[in-house]
């Protein structure tokens, strides 16, 4: 049997020069308005909401260009009223995590994710400390009784969950107390993702965060309604402001292989980013 | 005057952009408005620095073109911009002041400038373009020549109702070169 040769993309891929997921942003808007959110997301903010139809053709494209992975965040993709049935569309392509601030999951809205059991599916849930006045600090009123009541009722439905913690000022011992209360809630400890913030968006009002440029960040292409982005880190926004520039790749983003050529021109020309010394991928 | 969209500085310019910028982050408010779409702004320099920059055509006549041209489509900018670039390459002042409309192109040029300017003027204005005057500039300088200055002239009126539409500022170096130009009576 003749093998296939592969993409320079692949190559890339193979190489680990270049994330294999492609990220698309749903929308930037977001019920909540966290302290540190790079994106600046809150009620207010810009929809940039890139749409089901497109988020499904994007996502057939990344099958045909050699993606692996497809990432869904915000904003908060569940405003979109389709995302549960688009993220069962997305996962029938490629395996999907679905970053999710976990304060929308109604009954109703639990009943429609209830497929998520059987689909590969990953939903990404914030939630930053054991301490629910120092999460709800940064994330809002009570988000941390409505996170924690959605993680119990995911993962009783049998939904992979992943709990991601954004470190800043934490104490040293509250991770250690998250991380009981997660085993408590049958979160597998694989399935926490603790990491930095990056001073971008609302982290820059409030001082948080470590500085991270595009020689630090791990290129994945990541898809915005704006256009496409070097990084999910890069395609940020201050409040009430366009979306940063400085890591845009094209503004066309459709056929996906567009911003792909530009990504992988700029990758065989540039050499190896520094992004795996501050562990933000 | 104040640009219509946000012009890019280069700690916001986008990857492809980049290189499009010095060390110090000085470039064209051209350039800048492009980096808005940095998948454009290659192709689109890419025409516009071939077409407009040094080729088998001498600079002082394709000076002559832009800034007429500029003149006449009442491009702040690139009229500005081109009455330094003009004076570099040898354009006189009283020849600079006739492309302005300030005197009759009459007055400064004769011979192949003035038909040259002539058809100018007829592809800056609205409808059809008299054969005649195209016929002299090409008995002038032949068909290659009739297709890259009218090529040059059409480029330059795309670049003028861009800079127009979007009130591109002029830089501070062209305002003093500006200046200083009319400081010396140029």
């Amino acid at each position: 049997m003749a093998v296939r040769e592969l993409s320079p993309f692949e190559e890339l891929v193979e190489a680990d020069a270049v994330g294999d997921r492609l990220w698309l942003y749903a929308n930037y808007h977001c019920n909540l308005a966290c302290e540190y959110c790079l994106t600046g997301s809150s009620p207010r903010s810009a929809r940039r909401v890139l749409g089901a139809d497109r988020m499904v053709r994007l996502a057939d494209e990344a099958v045909e260009l050699g993606f692996r992975r497809l990432g869904v965040t915000g904003g908060e993709p569940m405003l979109n009223t389709f995302m549960p049935e688009v993220a069962l569309e997305l996962a029938s392509r490629l395996p999907l995590v679905l970053l999710t601030n976990g304060t929308l999951f109604t009954p109703r809205l639990l009943r429609r994710v209830a497929p998520f059991a059987d689909a590969e599916i990953e939903l990404q849930i914030s939630l930053d400390s054991a301490d629910p006045i120092e999460n709800d600090t940064m994330r809002g009123p009570e988000n941390f009784a409505k996170v924690v009541d959605a993680v119990e009722k995911l993962v009783d439905a049998g939904i992979t969950v992943r709990i991601a913690t954004t470190l800043d000022r934490q104490a040293p011992n509250d991770i250690d107390r998250l991380r009981a209360l997660l085993a408590d809630l049958g979160v597998r400890e694989e399935n926490h993702l603790v990491r930095p913030v990056i001073t971008r968006g609302r982290a820059v009002e409030h001082g948080f965060g470590i500085a991270a440029g595009q020689p630090e960040l791990f290129p994945e292409l990541t898809i915005t309604s704006d256009g496409a982005y070097w990084s999910p880190f890069g395609s940020t926004a201050a409040p009430g402001k366009p979306l940063d520039t400085e890591m845009l790749l094209t503004r066309q983003i459709e056929p996906l292989r567009k911003p792909l050529d530009v990504l992988v021109s700029q990758l065989r020309a540039v050499p190896p980013s520094a992004d795996a010394l501050i562990g933000i991928r | 005057m104040s640009p219509r969209i946000r012009l890019v500085d280069l700690p916001d310019a986008p990857i492809l952009a980049r290189p499009l910028y010095s060390a110090t982050g000085e470039t064209s408010p051209i350039t800048r408005a492009l980096a808005q779409v940095p998948e454009l702004l290659g192709p689109t320099m890419g025409f516009l620095g071939p077409v407009l920059g040094p080729t088998s055509i001498d600079l002082r006549t394709k000076e002559l073109v832009i800034l007429r041209v500029s003149a006449l489509a009442e491009c702040a900018y690139c009229t500005g911009a081109h009455r330094v670039v003009a004076a570099d390459v040898g354009v006189g002042d009283a020849e600079r002041r006739s492309l302005i409309g300030d005197a009759p192109v009459e007055d400064a040029f004769d011979g192949q400038d003035l038909r040259l300017l002539r058809l100018c003027d007829a592809i800056a204005s609205p409808g059809p373009v008299e054969a005649r005057l195209v016929d002299a500039v090409r008995r002038d300088r032949g068909d290659h020549g009739v297709v890259e200055l009218v090529l040059l002239a059409c480029a330059t009126l795309m670049l003028n109702r861009f800079c127009t539409t979007l009130e591109l500022p002029l830089t501070k170096a062209t305002e003093a070169r500006l200046d200083a130009l009319a400081g010396e009576g140029r």
